[in-house]
């Protein structure tokens, strides 16, 4: 079979398409690669084992396994990135989301626009959506995020197609009511905790200096609006995410206890963004790839020691790794995918209704630069947009097993590239490997797993990270515990059943 | 050595055997210095092509090398792009084809049916009546009426 291999630690380590990977010793290696290993030699049954080896029931079983990892191809946009507002209270030190004044007006999302967005996202061929509210801060314009909520319920209301939301929000603005429907909504939250209080209020910046106690008061809220609803706590919480800036490198035990002091299972510690906004301030808040990745292992490092003492806990970004490294299984996430999921996995909506192919598209549109975007939703239908020539080059410049650098790289099974950060960072939508940040964080965070992987005891933990809980009881709205037969009479709400696995920060 | 490079007055000029860097990938990598110099690209005879980059900027002659040298890898990308490319034409006109099919209702539906059970004309079928000649399309007069085929819709 056709395998790829990469030296790491003095060993070599060999993968194939269908993900399977096996450790060798140099000399056995030379033989294989001079083509001079016999069938009898103990590395050829770990190679058979391994399917490295080629004959036709293991070719029908590898290409069975590669189209299970590829599903992501059947399916079409699944993720809708609807931005309600560019208004925000906060005034983050590394935004990158072009925000505009609390106050100031013109920078939402109308409900003509909305009517507009939700048109295009129910065109989408795909079975399950998520439309997944962004800003700004989206819930300063909390009636469109209503609206889109009840109408988009309303509009796949006894058809076979799933319906979910997810609000990306510091939570700060949110009023107890505007909680409580919320929860009964069945939306999906996901906020921003940077760490602790003094690091987290120190970057994310609002009037009265006091974000982090406003953001884990109005988690709280949302912790006791599930518990009242006797939901299982170990389903029902907050999401919570980790924006890497220089001040966080010193600290990632700290940022980590934050996490476990939170209750939360999983913390995302997401490397800083280098668009729109952020890149202005990169010499102030930004890092090398080199010291994000001493930071992150630092994390893990403290993470697998939690473990050990009965703390449960993963890295986000790991466990997606992990679980393309373990399992067949495909969590579709946009940025570990080939090709990317650029238009042909999620779309990203401005305010204004301008049509981009992906959140990190409308973040360089922000900068002045529509490369990225595919239209608009006064003037284009769903087909239109998707047929832009954009959404082929980039999907072409994404395609991992046909890239320089990728093609022939070990961890191409489980990476994927990002052409907008490429476009960005080296003037190209195709990266230049070996002088890309992304790709040298991508083969540090691959080659740590991969070498930890390699110690007793460790494949059982981590397989433990690729272990996802359905949560879709959580994110379906509540119905009456009584229901009258009024209420039985009327039509059912249809609603979903089982989360798309894997679905974006859900 | 090739490819052969010279230090000029504010840059260098670098020629290529076009035998090592097909033609293509000289171009594509000398487009990717058209924002700090003016790039001149000429043939030379033995099939070599000259590329000149003359900065915008006044250079030291350590920014001259540095920057035969960025040219230098540039090339090798565009080279090793081009053949990667070449070796798996197939294998992504296979996925990005499926990708973007799957993104599409209306071309997934168009791809998967069978073109000979959807399709019952043939090559000289006109149901759109593009080839009724508009006098007669319009009731315009015209001596000579042509021929009417299979297909061809009825004259209104």
């Amino acid at each position: 079979m056709p395998v790829r291999w990469r030296e790491v630690g003095g060993r070599v380590l060999l993968t194939n398409d269908a993900g399977d990977y096996l450790w060798l010793d140099r000399a056995p290696f030379e033989a294989l690669a001079a083509g001079t290993l016999k069938p009898g030699h103990p590395v050829w049954a770990e190679l058979a084992r391994s399917n490295m080896l080629h004959d036709p029931e293991t070719e029908a079983r590898v290409v069975e396994r590669i189209r299970r990892r590829s599903g992501h191809l059947q399916v079409g946009p699944t993720l809708h990135i609807v931005v309600l507002t560019l208004r925000c209270n906060h005034a983050c030190t590394y935004c990158h989301a072009s925000r505009q004044p609390e106050k100031r007006a013109g920078f939402d999302m109308s409900l003509d626009t909305a009517a507009r967005v939700l048109d295009v996202i129910l065109a989408s061929p795909a079975p399950d959506l998520t439309i997944e509210f962004q800003g700004g801060e989206p819930a300063l314009n909390f009636p469109v995020l209503r609206w889109f909520v009840e109408e988009g319920r309303r509009r796949v209301a006894g058809g076979s197609r799933r319906l979910w939301f997810s609000l990306v929000s510091n939570l700060s603005t949110l009023t107890p009511a505007q909680i409580e429907w919320l929860v009964d909504q069945g939306v999906a939250v996901c906020t921003s905790i940077d760490g602790p209080a003094e690091l987290h209020d120190r970057h994310r910046r609002i009037a009265g200096g006091d974000s982090h106690r406003r953001t884990r008061a109005a988690m709280a809220r949302f912790d006791a609006a599930y518990r009242r609803r006797r939901l299982d706590p170990s389903l029902a919480y907050v999401n919570a995410l980790v924006t890497v800036s220089r001040g966080s490198l010193a600290q990632p035990e700290a940022i980590v206890d934050e996490y476990v002091r939170m209750g939360q299972k999983v913390i995302h510690l997401r490397p800083l963004n280098p668009f729109g906004m952020g890149r202005k301030i990169w010499a102030r808040e930004g890092y090398t790839a080199e010291e994000f990745l001493r930071f992150w292992t630092r994390a893990l490092d403290h993470i697998i020691e939690l473990n050990r003492q009965g703390v449960e806990m993963a890295e986000k970004m790991a466990s997606l790794l992990l679980t393309r490294i373990l399992t067949d299984d495909n969590p579709n996430y946009a940025d570990l995918r080939s090709p990317c999921g650029a238009a042909i996995g999620q779309l990203a909506y401005n305010h204004d209704g301008r049509v981009y192919t992906c959140d990190e598209g409308r973040m360089v549109g922000a900068m002045g630069d529509d490369l990225f975007c595919i239209g608009d939703v006064h003037r284009h239908g769903y087909a239109e947009l998707i047929a832009h020539p954009t959404v082929g080059s980039l999907c072409v410049s994404s395609c991992l097993e046909c890239l320089p650098g990728c093609a022939d790289c070990a961890y191409a099974p489980y990476c994927g590239v990002c052409p907008v950060y490429n476009y960005i960072e080296q003037g190209d939508l195709v990266a230049r490997p070996a002088t890309n940040d992304r790709c040298k964080m991508m083969l540090g965070m691959l080659d740590y797993l991969f070498q930890r992987l390699a110690e007793p005891g460790l494949p059982d933990l981590f397989r433990r990270w690729t272990e996802v809980r359905d949560r879709s009881s959580v994110f379906e709205p509540r119905r009456p515990r009584r229901p009258s037969p009024r209420a039985k009479a009327r039509p059912a709400a249809a609603p979903p059943r089982r989360a798309k696995k894997g679905a974006r920060r859900a | 050595m090739d490819p052969k490079v010279v230090q000029k007055a504010n840059g260098v000029e670098v020629t290529l055997d076009e035998a090592v860097f097909p033609r293509p990938v000289g171009l594509a990598a000398a487009y990717r210095f058209i924002d700090r110099c003016y790039v001149l690209v000429e043939t030379r005879p033995g099939k070599r092509l000259s590329v000149r980059l003359e900065s915008k900027e006044p250079t030291a002659p350590a920014e001259r090398k540095a920057l035969a040298g960025e040219f230098r890898n540039e090339l090798l990308h565009q080279l090793v792009r081009r053949q990667v490319a070449e070796r798996t034409d197939g294998l992504r006109a296979a996925i990005v084809g499926r990708a973007l099919l799957s993104a599409d209702d209306a071309l997934a539906a168009e791809a998967s049916a069978p073109a000979a059970a959807s399709d019952p004309l043939d090559f000289q079928d006109d149901p759109l009546g593009i080839a009724v000649p508009w006098e007669e399309k319009y009731g315009g007069k015209r001596e000579n009426k042509p021929k009417k085929r299979s297909g061809q819709p009825k004259k209104r």
